[in-house]
């Protein structure tokens, strides 16, 4: 299974990820657009500052997720292949994935009152917001490679 | 299970949680879902973290957010530590002594001069079993009159059912779901509002039972639900109406409970008997195949339970709602069997007999309904008031109930939080939590739980119990009638009151989950109400039809109280408040976790009223109402129907959100059945806010 990893020595906080997944999950598929979108799109990635340093919050696909255990639906569930999924319709919007996510990485939506994650983009080759990364802080691999590469 | 940490609020610098090997076991007391929860303390005994309960058989390792916000407020800027007193406009520290030596003055002082009935409490939040016992000692000591939650939450829910079953508890466990084939949610947004328990729906719904929601607003339990009916507001009397006709018409009832276990089953059928599809249909917006189809669903489908929710209690016309669709559980024979009942969050076990000799017993000299209350405030004849709750905020009207309470002699606040009434009161009091308090709590399942204290008492808080107890001994009453400790208050209700007379404190520590109530000495509990077939009514049947023959009166939601006589044209649309699963009565509103999942209140509309009004999402809106009004963010959303609007009860002048509570717009007005407060469908208008805060 292949992740997203995130290494914060790398990052200059350029947000070019955060707006790469805007883009990918408005409906319009163009950042211009998105904005008008309504409700407007919100990235499954968000940043914080804290002095010099950028943390980005992000699906980590754990191997014991709390937000599966706290998930009263079931919306939240383990992959064949191991990663957590979201199921939409499943989600009733108790956001109480939201509380327990020790990486602050599941995403209210308000308006629809459900959540969101980050999905991996099982459609693309490349997650875009690894794509958009130039400094390469966000790297797709497995958990393998990048304990090898660090 | 793993370690608990929210990065958001702790940020990068914080250190991480200590661990605690030893976590303790609790129940959640906030919505009587009766979850279990695991809370993990620090060496000082302060709670770090608070877990779902993986062991405790109900909710199974599942919370919702309310438990663990409530946690985290325990320790933050507005929790009372000490006792204080008014002086010039601003709190000063007292000591306990001091203050219940004032206290017991006043309240000698008040009796003597102007009598019983000029000292109320507003108690909804008066603790647990512990402290509920001793206020209760102590209101038979003093003759004082407690205004409870009933008017603000379940007082015509109760009342209705108490008039048809002899009780007004529920009837069935919500864990009988999964032997039912149909599920009936009137409305209840369960799964915001006991998300902790709403797995069981969802097993059911798996297990195949049909689920079928009402509902205005097109909630998140009804996303989920099998079929969504939407209503227009206020109308769900005129459904179960139908429902009623339709299946006594043919003959879809069951015949042989209805003949042997009810009465007034000729009132009913008259009652109903103008309540065609047709008409229904025209007064709920519910086509009549749906109702038709609904009917004969509920009719095949046996057993079947029904929840019903705040949707259909807290309003002007809950008596009527309520009444239907109960007749109809019972007419279809739902009732005293596997799966089938009425599930509710109301579980009264019944109250303990004899606890005082009958010379020591005062009576109040006068009695008021919740009604009256204002008035009697207003003009003086209340002198004294002794608050355990947020009056300020939860009760309709909230300004003027604000005034009238700051218009009063003497205010005591006993609370966890200085809220908007502890603002206005003379003396406050800390309270303990209830991680702090032993006690039993009920559930939605029927069952009462034990807990012990978990976490450690925080500074001077004192829990209700130990408050009335020390107050009677200042004002020279006989103490010897009060426990002294959790477990002795059980003790003593227990052997009290015989539908609770075989739980003892052991057996509920030693059962998963608790025990079923009524249990007898010889520890038979039983798991629902009146599978023998006996009601506890006077004439041991069901009671279709009320005492005056008039089986439902139906009344228009523009005719009912609070809405009677105002003008249409001027107040177009309608108004109600509705939870979400982040906050909890006016207290999660203090935690910063609560504030980040829900930023601030807003106010739901439908797109084509947005555009009526000429607002776009997240601009301003004032709303309007006879009593007042109130700007609010607008969320435009096609969950609510058109010409409705729907915002959030919680939030108090006194928090981190400094909002004037939505409760302001909702008149002084109850249910002419059964007496509560109406927090929903109140007539309004609406205009956009341009330029201007509130
Ligand atoms: S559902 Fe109710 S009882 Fe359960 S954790 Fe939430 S507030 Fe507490």
């Amino acid at each position: 299974m292949q992740k997203i990893y995130y290494q914060a020595k790398h990052c200059d906080g350029c947000l070019a990820c955060e707006v790469a997944c805007i883009e990918k999950k408005s409906l319009t598929k163009s950042l211009f657009m998105a904005k008008m979108e309504q409700p407007v799109p919100k990235a499954r990635i968000s940043f914080e500052k804290f002095g010099n340093h950028y943390w980005a919050s992000i699906c980590q696909n754990c191997v014991e997720a709390m937000c599966v255990g706290a998930c009263m639906t079931g919306a939240m569930q383990y992959s064949e292949t191991g990663e957590v999924v979201h199921n939409l319709e499943q989600c009733v919007g108790c956001w109480m994935c939201v509380m327990v996510c020790p990486f602050g990485a599941v995403v209210p939506l308000e308006d629809a009152k459900k959540v969101s994650k980050c999905d991996l983009c099982k459609d693309e080759k490349t997650p875009p917001c690894v794509v958009a990364c130039t400094r390469k802080a966000l790297c797709y691999c497995t958990p393998e490679d990048y304990e090898n590469e660090g | 299970m793993g370690f608990y940490v929210r990065p958001k609020s702790l940020g990068l610098n914080s250190k991480p949680l200590e661990p605690d090997d030893n976590l303790r076991t609790s129940i959640c007391c906030l919505c009587n879902g009766g979850c279990g929860l695991k809370v993990s303390l620090d060496h000082e005994g302060k709670v770090q973290a608070v877990f779902g309960d993986l062991d405790n058989p109900y909710n199974k390792g599942k919370i919702c957010a309310k438990p663990m916000e409530i946690a985290q407020t325990l320790y933050g800027p507005y929790r009372v530590e000490y006792p204080m007193k008014k002086v010039d406009g601003k709190f000063e520290r007292i000591t306990w002594d001091e203050a219940l030596k004032l206290i017991a003055q006043k309240y000698n002082h008040y009796i003597q001069e102007s009598g019983t009935g000029s000292i109320v409490g507003i108690t909804s939040k008066i603790g647990g079993s512990y402290s509920k016992l001793a206020h209760v000692i102590f209101s038979k000591l003093t003759g004082m009159v407690n205004y409870g939650t009933g008017p603000i939450c379940m007082e015509s829910e109760f009342n209705v059912r108490k008039e048809i079953f002899g009780n007004g508890s529920s009837s069935g466990p919500l864990s009988d779901v999964v032997k039912s084939k149909i599920l009936l949610i009137v409305g209840n947004n369960c799964a915001q509002t006991k998300a902790g328990q709403f797995h069981w729906i969802l097993e059911a719904k798996r297990q195949g039972t049909k689920i079928v929601v009402i509902d205005t607003r097109f909630t998140e339990t009804a996303q989920v639900a099998d079929r969504f009916i939407q209503i227009r507001p206020g109308t769900d009397g005129a459904l179960g109406m139908a429902l009623l006709k339709f299946i006594i018409e043919n003959d879809l009832y069951d015949q042989s409970f209805v003949t042997e276990h009810t009465n007034g089953f000729e009132q009913l059928a008259q009652a109903v008997e103008s309540f065609s599809l047709e008409r229904a249909a025209d007064i709920t917006g519910v086509p009549s195949n749906v109702i038709q189809e609904l009917a004969r669903d509920l009719a095949s489908r046996q057993p079947g339970m029904l929840f019903e929710g705040r949707g259909i209690v807290c309003v002007n016309n809950a008596g009527a709602s309520i009444r239907a669709f109960e007749d109809l559980m019972s007419i279809l024979g739902n009732v005293g069997k596997e799966g089938a009942g009425i599930i509710s969050h109301i579980n009264n076990y019944g109250s303990a007999k004899d606890l005082i000799p009958k010379k020591d017993v005062v009576k109040s000299d006068r009695k008021r309904s919740a009604e009256a209350l204002y008035q009697a405030m207003e003009e003086g004849e209340i002198k004294m008031l002794f608050i355990a709750g947020n009056p300020c905020v939860n009760w309709p009207d909230s300004r003027r109930m604000t005034k009238a309470i700051q218009g009063l002699d003497f205010v005591v606040s006993h609370t966890l939080f200085l809220d908007d009434s502890a603002m206005q009161a003379d003396i406050v009091l800390p309270a303990t939590h209830w991680l702090e308090e032993a006690g039993v709590q009920a559930s939605v399942h029927r069952v009462l739980q034990w807990k012990d204290q978990a976490a450690a008492t925080y500074a001077e808080a004192r829990s209700g119990g130990d408050l009335f107890r020390q107050l009677a001994k200042h004002m020279g009453l006989e103490t010897s009638y009060f426990p002294d400790s959790p477990q002795k208050a059980w003790e003593l209700e227990r052997t009290h009151n015989k539908s609770i007379e075989g739980i003892t404190v052991e057996r509920m520590r030693k059962t998963p989950g608790g025990v079923h109530f009524p249990c007898s000495e010889d520890g038979q509990e039983a798991e629902r109400l009146y599978e023998s077939g006996v009601f506890p009514t006077t004439s041991g049947k069901v009671e279709l039809a009320r005492a005056n023959d008039i089986a439902i009166e139906y009344i228009e939601v523009f005719d009912s109280p609070g809405n009677q006589g105002v003008s249409r044209e001027k107040y177009p649309y309608l108004l109600s408040t509705n939870k979400v699963a982040s906050h909890y009565h006016t207290i999660c509103q203090y935690s910063n976790w609560a504030r980040e999942m829900e930023k601030q209140p807003y106010v739901e509309i439908h797109p084509q009223t947005a555009a009526e009004l000429g607002v776009i999402d997240g601009e301003q809106v004032r709303l309007e109402t006879v009593t007042g009004s109130l700007v609010l963010s607008a969320r435009i959303t096609l969950s609510v129907p058109r010409g409705y609007f729907s915002t959030q009860p919680y939030f108090g002048l006194h928090s981190p959100y400094g909002q004037t509570p939505a409760n302001s717009l909702f008149p002084v007005a109850v249910d002419p059945v059964g007496g509560n407060f109406a927090n929903k469908n109140i007539m309004c208008t609406a205009k956009a806010e341009r330029g201007q805060g509130q």
